[in-house]
């Protein structure tokens, strides 16, 4: 009798659980979810978010096990931030203007203890302006936040004006060091 | 009658069955090609071994074999950033076998919470859930995490998987259904005793835990614990319930690697299931292993620090690995303990990996076992994974 009454429990937990998975699925803020995720997609190149981090990885990333401890372990250092993974590469976004947790995202995978995963390059874009010092150093500095990191751009790039918006997608270096994180320019656009 | 345990041959309309729903549901609430490319990832691996001899055997002159052990696949399905479907079937033994691997639900509870229901791989011992073939260095499995701790596990239950303290504490904790006490065997232990899920009796629940702890850069430490009963409505069995207790580590750094593993399971009832079934089953099995393993590949990162890598991804590793467990460490009282069970098995080879998901492996076996029986064993492999 008590086995069959674990037997029930069990299975009404798991159709609890389905139920659930189900209703959450044909929920209007759902619904609006997965079209949001898809509209976003199409129109990724036109409304690109206000800075997103991205964390190009070797190892087992296709099991689901692995694939749940990745996107588990960017969530928990990323304050807020919203991880996709992607072949080799996790995407951490960030839709509005607030002061990214670089380090700490980079971080959650490159300490990580996952089987066989290596964090390999970050990339890093950001809306923002470009100032430089006299002596010729630079500065990007996120949009509405004032953080800022030091940007290396390349001596041939036309630098934009001081204090012009511009989209930065830069490579993060000095991750792997207890140091500052510093950027290299790969690609600037000024925005309207 | 005593049915025992099943493993389903290839044709199980089971598992083909509920295959089948996923890949419908998971395709049902896609509108258009793109957002279905968008949503569905596959994945698998193939894992392709030369033995000689073959395994099982301590008979140095029984023949060799070389087969596709293992071709699996799967998908996962996002229905939106926060729902997702996963599953995974394995073709064993050039695809005569179809084994259910997990075919389950995750909700996103939270950012580091999710609530998972559905065939769940058990989160017991480190290489049940990541068992992909690349990600250790032998040919074949380790034994210990065959015979004692039985990879591939999984169930069908509901349960929580998460992550806190920043990232660095991993945890899963499932309700299930529990193991199958009259599969259970003298040399294999609970092996099978596992309902992977195929329309698996419920008579009997288990619960299972498992926490992950990163204390340092490079090091991570794990323990699972698994209780639960094991007589799904087996006349005369009685009251049977299994415990294990597995605790391992690992720690690389600078292209050196170090597991440990220690496994200890424990079956109340062994009597009633040892008379039931004719097999001396253990009332006590355990075990333990460690393994070294150097990268010979392995370069200092560019810009300098503690991170690393591999010359262009390539890694060439020479490993070596010791193992000692007993299936029937302790067996109930008027049954003798058969001296076979009580194996120790050193393994040394190199596994080279041209990029990180492919392996050529090569390795030989030196196996010992209670009644001075010795083999030698010569593996060669091939893995992949994507």
């Amino acid at each position: 009798m008590q086995a069959q009454h674990r037997s029930r429990i069990l299975a009404i937990a798991v159709i609890v659980a389905g139920f659930a998975s189900g209703v959450a699925m044909l929920l209007p803020g759902a619904s609006t979810a997965a079209t949001a995720a898809a509209a976003a997609k199409s129109t990724a190149a036109t409304e690109a978010p206000f800075a997103r981090v991205y964390l190009a990885i070797r190892g087992c990333t296709s099991c689901s096990h692995c694939r749940a401890n990745i996107r588990q372990m960017v969530r928990a250092n990323s304050e807020g931030g919203e991880a996709r993974l992607r072949e080799d590469q996790v995407e951490v976004r960030y839709s509005k203007p607030r002061a990214i947790p670089l380090r700490e995202v980079i971080r959650s995978l490159a300490d990580n203890r996952l089987h066989d995963l290596s964090l390999v390059d970050v990339l890093f874009e950001g809306l923002g302006s470009i100032t430089t010092a006299a002596d010729g150093s630079a500065r990007f500095t996120l949009h509405e936040t004032g953080q800022a990191f030091p940007v290396m751009l390349a001596a041939a790039a036309r630098r934009p004006r001081d204090g012009q918006q511009v989209r930065l997608v830069a490579v993060v270096n000095g991750w792997r060091e207890k140091q500052g994180l510093t950027l290299t320019a790969r690609e600037i656009r000024e925005e309207i | 009658m005593v049915l025992p345990a099943k493993r389903c041959p290839a044709s199980c309309p089971i598992q083909l069955a509920a295959v089948s729903a996923c890949v419908l549901l998971a395709s049902a609430g896609a509108s258009s090609a793109e957002e279905v490319e968008d949503r569905l990832r596959f994945h698998g691996y193939i894992d392709a071994h030369y033995n000689n001899p073959v395994l099982g055997t301590m008979n140095s002159s029984a023949p060799s074999v070389a087969e596709v052990h293992r071709l699996a696949v799967g998908f996962t399905y996002e229905f939106t950033s926060a729902i997702r479907g996963e599953a995974e079937i394995d073709f064993e033994h050039d695809a005569q076998e179809l084994e259910l691997e997990y075919a389950y639900v995750e909700c996103d509870l939270a950012s580091t919470l999710a609530l998972r229901a559905g065939a769940l791989l058990m989160p017991v011992g480190p290489l049940n859930e990541p068992h992909e073939p690349v990600g250790y260095y032998s040919v074949e499995r380790p034994y210990i995490e065959r015979s004692l701790i039985p990879t591939t596990w999984s169930e069908f239950g509901v349960g929580v998987a998460g992550r806190a303290v920043k990232g660095a504490l991993g945890y899963r904790a499932y309700l299930v259904t529990g193991l199958n006490a009259v599969g259970f065997t003298t040399l294999n232990g609970i092996r099978g005793g596992r309902e992977g899920g195929e329309a698996a009796s419920a008579n009997e629940l288990a619960g299972v835990a498992r926490g992950e702890y990163s204390p340092a850069s490079g090091l991570a430490l794990g323990a699972s614990i698994y209780y639960g009963g094991a007589n799904q409505g087996v006349p005369g069995l009685g009251s049977i319930f299994v415990s294990i207790l597995s605790l391992d580590a690992r720690y690389r750094q600078a292209g050196f690697e170090f597991r440990g593993l220690a496994a200890g399971i424990g079956v109340d009832g062994a009597d009633s299931v040892s008379a039931v079934t004719g097999r001396t089953i253990g009332s006590s099995m355990n075990g333990w292993s460690l393994e070294g393993a150097c990268n010979l590949l392995h370069r200092k990162a560019v810009d300098g620090g503690t991170g690393g890598g591999s010359v262009g991804g390539k890694a060439l590793y020479l490993f070596a690995r010791y193992e000692d467990f007993d299936t029937n460490a302790e067996v109930p009282t008027g049954f003798t303990a058969d001296p076979q069970a009580d194996r120790q098995i050193f393994t040394t080879g190199v596994s080279y990996l041209p990029i990180d998901k492919v392996a050529f492996k090569t390795d030989f076996e030196f196996w010992e076992d209670g009644s001075d029986a010795k083999l030698t064993r010569f593996n060669l492999g091939v893995a992949l994974q994507f």
